[in-house]
């Protein structure tokens, strides 16, 4: 167990920028999509946005651009983090901070739309 | 108390020349990303606002007046994150293409820039135009 944590921190940059090239590409059709979905409902409110779709397709794709539009914006801000700020206490506390907000935002979109 | 001892940083900002096409589409593609990400972010504050009924005074100045100039102000907000949108899609997979090694060279950076400057704009100007 010990020796896999050890592992993790030491590819600790490369899992951060595979992930950062992963969910890029993932992310370019399915803005689209999405966008696409938003363009072409009549959805005037916020919570009526999906009622009208009912296919499970649509759903699970709902579900993969959620998360990775949310581990996307986490590494970016991650970077910005890791830019400016300078002093490492802070900087911890920051990454946590964004960790945690990014997590609480992804559980009320998807309580809000898929389930 | 940490023994912390500060050592100098290497320039990361004011190095670069704010004149350069190179500065400008790296700041805006950094600057796109973070207004989008605090869009999402705010887009669930503003729900939690409207279900929990949290209000105020403050907070009824703020929305006597976003009720006010509502409509020039969506416009407005729905233009610039459009162009956040389409800007940090066509700069995202410029920085893909770099990572196989397209478009490295100067000459090819400065034109995949431009189109990726101008293309963005005429494309956020065309959405508006089926939004509105």
């Amino acid at each position: 167990m010990n020796s896999f944590l050890i592992t993790i921190k030491q590819k600790e940059g490369v899992i951060h920028w595979w992930l950062q090239r992963i969910t890029s590409v993932l992310l370019i059709p399915l803005v689209l999509w999405f966008l696409f979905v938003l363009f072409n409902s009549d959805a005037s409110t916020f919570y009526a946005l999906f009622s009208h779709v009912t296919t499970s397709i649509n759903l699970y794709i709902f579900v993969i651009f959620l998360i990775s539009l949310f581990v996307h914006i986490k590494l970016g801000m991650d970077c910005i983090i890791e830019d400016y700020v300078h002093h490492e206490n802070t900087k911890y506390v920051s990454k946590s901070l964004v960790t945690l907000v990014t997590l609480i935002v992804f559980k009320f979109f998807y309580t809000l739309f898929v389930l | 108390m940490t023994n912390y001892k500060v050592r100098p940083l290497s320039g990361h900002l004011a190095v670069y020349k704010m004149t350069q096409l190179t500065t400008m589409l790296s700041g805006t593609h950094r600057v796109t990303g973070l207004f989008l990400a605090l869009v999402v972010y705010f887009s669930m504050l503003i729900n939690k606002f409207l279900v929990l009924n949290l209000s105020s005074y403050w907070v009824y100045w703020v929305a006597y007046y976003l009720n006010f100039y509502s409509n020039i102000f969506m416009y407005i907000f729905a233009f610039g994150t459009l162009f956040s949108v389409y800007y940090h899609l066509l700069n995202g997979i410029r920085h893909l293409g770099w990572d196989i090694c397209l478009g490295i060279e100067l000459d090819e950076l400065y034109f995949t820039g431009k189109i990726v400057a101008v293309s963005s704009v005429i494309v956020t100007i065309i959405s508006m135009y089926f939004l509105i």
